[in-house]
């Protein structure tokens, strides 16, 4: 998988008293982030770990002040909050400062250079949101001395400030990507009342065990084989309807209030304290889904978007009836985005940013449910509700697979390949399962309810998840049976690398990780709000680019050869724009393959025909000379200066 | 008209939801006269209504009519939008070429069925509902042959409905392999189609590999076996 990128095969832990964290200008930067993740997750990491502080290189306090003086941007502000924060850290004694003044340097080159130096002696961490910046630091992981490398490491502040890590991955841009750190990366986080010791200013060196808690409750064993469903029905003598009275599993009384939902194995109900009761129709309750239900309610699983078991629920009897869970609010994903009239009924002024939004926070309520071994199993569009892009629930998490209870259940559209014709009542799914109806609903989220596999030729939903023929243009080749529609034009509006990460899912079969598609959503995001692409949640036309947009990306404008508009080409070689190229497109008489025709007599591919003449292949690939992307090299000043500094930073980092 | 294709053509390919087509395929023939055609025009209507009503429903069923007796076999309603209710009234005349329905009506099944492929839209094996109240006065052995080889190829799931006591339970058994026919109550009509809409619904929620659950509860309040 996308992994191995980041696998150094021996590390050293990343927390020890030999460890040194780094952070960049733009992590500061991030107002209420910066704070929280400092406050809440490093700095009592930092203090459980016996590592006393954080290190701010003098050049981005420099940098800050810089910033910070140029009154009434967002810039300023951000930078003016920063200073704030980095002064309340070294009050703590939770940050120092090294360097000297004016000095002039880039603070990335200084990275650069004590990562270098360093690398062998301490385990480095580097706090930064630049990109380039965690490619370069993280590539130091890969040198010739990289058995003696101790590790290095990079975060990122997330938008929550909570941590995100860096991981090297070639697909991202910059060969860079981040995702949610895990538990294995083993920060602390703080409860908010914490936070309260910027005010205090307290001398307090360390916060109340108390107040410390683990990110995540004990996770659930992960199971080899599926257990046995006993389906023996579970003899209940009396049924309690609306009105009734039931207890919970601590003999709390509360009253059945309104019918919520009927459905093939019981009634949910309101009841008084604000909770939902699923009471079993006569014989439906199996003595399997007590057990499964009681190792589910066995862990305080709060979560604010799932709707987990709290409590088995009796009636007066003392019977076991069904259980209690939270209250979902919103409409199923079916009844309010994936149909377009819906979706502009229940959210008219959504744009394509608020679809972004919605699949980050799916995608992140999956996270937390993959972090505890649970697998949804049955994602669909009837157990996801919507109440807004940043507020989701997910029901019917009875059917979730957890240790050895499998999903019994699953929709054709979101079902892997390979599920089809087993017996998913005896069949524990994989995570790569998991991950296909991940991807599926992330396709589904962006090309509001078109399921990825759809095509002209295609059949019923079942047969063309097993046919696996994703229709939509790749790179130079074209579109194949893609759906008519609008589909094609929200696919040729996305940025390039959810393209490209849809190729590898559905026709590569080479499925990405949740992670993998939070951190493309954390981009798409990006790129909307900085308006590269369309907010157009229903785009009516392929994407053109403006001569703008395409020279803020580094491309240049030309003029189509053929129909004389202009153009933005991704490529050297390109002469001609994207719709000339497509109508030139034939299949070449050999593969079947299309291909374009430049000259009207060409009736095989440039492949076939070099295959038939094998000698009048010339040297196809051009050396390029010009190695881009590379920082400028440091002036001999600058050098001086940094080895002073480097000599001040090795007084520092043996404190 | 041209107006109205360009609109049929938008809603197919605009709508993402993989379809369930369903072809009602209703004896309008002579016995059928006064009460009867009335109750099944009304639950027709009804059925529309229904289907409406519900969001999963409404973007997923699709629905079309072919009567026999009155003027012989008729295309009584095409595939479209579900608002758009028929509303010629139905008259029962004549007699029952149900041979001949049947097999008009599987063709425009399947001539729908090639809409979808044509554009990209996902369908579910559709729906053919046969409701008579006697016995076909054609040859039905080419109808029950393709009907047959449909359901045993799990492409059509067919619903047989006896209305009244002279309904042939025994002819319309031979359309049906894989469930026997059942007979409506009295002129239940309204209770059937209700239940035939919620029974949609379950289509899109079914486990593949898996029979679509059918209510068999609700059975009870229209149909006996």
């Amino acid at each position: 998988m996308l992994n191995i990128f980041n696998r150094n095969t021996k590390r050293y832990p990343l927390w020890s008293k030999n460890t040194r964290v780094f952070i960049d200008t733009s992590s500061l930067m991030m107002e209420d982030a910066s704070a929280t993740f400092m406050w809440s997750y490093l700095v009592p990491t930092l203090r459980n770990n016996g590592v006393r502080f954080v290190i701010v290189p003098k050049s981005v306090i420099e940098e800050l002040d810089r910033l910070a003086d140029h009154r009434g941007n967002t810039t300023a502000r951000q930078a003016q909050v920063a200073r704030k924060l980095v002064k309340g850290l070294v009050d703590e004694d939770s940050a120092e400062i090294f360097g000297e003044d004016d000095d002039g340097s880039f603070a990335d080159n200084l990275f650069q250079t004590i990562f270098t130096r360093f690398r062998l002696k301490y385990r480095l961490i580097l706090i930064t949101q630049d990109r380039s910046l965690a490619k370069e630091i993280l590539s130091l992981n890969n040198s010739d001395a990289v058995d003696k490398i101790q590790g290095i490491d990079a975060f990122r502040v997330g938008g929550r400030g909570d941590p995100m890590r860096w991981t090297l991955d070639p697909i991202y841009p910059n060969g860079v990507k981040y995702h949610q750190s895990d538990s294995a990366d083993g920060f602390l986080s703080v409860t908010p009342g914490f936070s309260g010791a910027r005010e205090t200013r307290g001398r307090q060196k360390s916060p109340p065990q108390s107040k410390v808690r683990k990110s995540s409750i004990i996770p659930f064993e992960i199971r080899k084989r599926a257990i046995q469903l006993d389906e023996t029905s579970v003899k209940i003598r009396w049924i309690p309807k609306e009105g009734d009275s039931v207890r919970d599993a601590k003999g709390v009384h509360l009253r059945l209030g309104l019918e919520l939902g009927r459905g093939g194995e019981g009634i949910t109900y309101e009841t008084d304290n604000n909770l939902v009761c699923k009471v079993y129709h006569r014989d439906r309750l199996k003595r399997f889904t007590i057990d499964k239900i009681k190792l589910m309610t066995s862990r305080e699983v709060r979560h604010p978007a799932i709707c987990w078991p709290v409590s088995l629920a009796y009636n007066s009897h003392d019977e076991i009836i069904g259980y209690l869970m939270p209250k979902a609010q919103g409409k199923e994903l079916q009844r309010s985005v994936f149909i377009k009239p819906l979706l502009q009924k229940t959210f008219p002024n959504w744009t394509r940013l608020h679809l972004v939004q919605l699949t980050s926070t799916i995608l992140d309520a999956i996270a937390y449910l993959h972090s505890l071994n649970v697998r949804m199993g049955d994602i669909n569009a009837r157990n996801i509700l919507v109440k807004n892009e940043s507020s989701v629930f997910f029901v019917d998490c009875d059917s979730y697979q957890v240790e050895g209870f499998p999903c019994p259940v699953g929709v054709a559209t979101f079902l892997a390949p390979e599920l089809y014709g087993k017996a998913l009542r005896s069949t524990l799914r994989t995570a790569e399962a998991e991950y296909f109806a991940v991807a599926t609903l992330v396709f589904m989220l962006l090309h509001p309810g078109k399921p990825p596999y759809a095509h002209q030729g295609g059949a019923d939903p079942a047969k063309n998840v097993r046919t696996q023929h994703f229709p939509y243009p790749r790179d130079d080749q074209g579109a194949q049976g893609v759906p008519a529609g609008p589909w094609r034009f929200m696919f040729s509006h996305l940025p390039y690398c959810m393209k490209k990460a849809f190729h590898q899912v559905f026709s590569d079969k080479d499925r990405l990780t949740v992670a993998d598609w939070q951190e493309l959503m954390h981009l798409y995001e990006n790129y909307l709000v900085k308006k590269y692409v369309s907010d157009d949640p229903f785009p009516k036309g392929f994407k053109q680019l403006t001569q703008e947009q395409v020279e803020k990306r580094g491309g240049t404008w030309r003029i189509c050869s053929t129909c004389g508009k202009g153009f933005g080409p991704f490529k050297d070689e390109h002469t001609m724009c994207g719709d000339c190229f497509r109508s030139i497109l034939r299949s070449c008489v050999r593969c079947g393959k299309d291909f374009p025709a430049f000259k009207d007599e060409h009736t095989m591919c440039g492949d076939c025909f070099h295959k038939q003449r094998p000698n009048r292949r010339s040297p196809a690939y051009k050396v390029n000379t010009n190695s881009s992307g590379q920082r400028p090299y440091t002036s001999t000043s600058q050098q001086s200066s940094l080895v002073e500094q480097i000599n001040k930073l090795y007084a520092l980092l043996k404190k | 008209m041209a107006n109205e294709l360009v609109l049929d053509t938008e809603d197919l390919i605009e709508n993402p939801t993989p379809r369930v087509p369903i072809t009602l395929c209703l004896d309008t023939s002579y016995s059928m006269s006064g009460e009867p055609i009335r109750e099944l025009m009304e639950g027709v209507a009804l059925f529309y209504e229904s289907v409406f009503d519900d969001e999963i429903a409404r973007y997923s069923a699709e629905i079309s009519i072919v009567t026999f007796g009155n003027q012989g076999v008729q295309r009584y309603a095409d595939f479209g939008p579900v608002e758009r209710i028929p509303r010629t009234p139905l008259v029962a005349d004549g007699n029952t070429p149900m041979g001949e329905a049947v097999c008009d009506a599987l063709a425009i099944l399947e001539k729908r069925k090639r809409e979808y492929q044509n554009t990209g839209v996902d369908y579910y094996q559709p729906w053919l509902v046969l409701m008579t109240d006697g016995m076909p006065t054609d040859d039905i052995n080419e109808a029950i042959k393709r009907v047959v080889s449909m359901v045993n190829q799990k492409k059509l799931s067919v619903f047989p409905i006896g209305i009244g006591h002279d309904a042939d339970m025994d002819i319309l058994s031979q359309f049906s392999p894989a469930r026997p026919p059942l007979r409506l109550q009295g002129l239940k009509f309204r209770e059937f189609f209700e239940w035939l809409s919620a029974s949609v619904q379950r289509v899109s929620a079914s486990t593949p590999g898996e029979e679509v659950p059918l209510d068999l509860d609700g059975i009870k309040g229209w149909g006996t076996l």
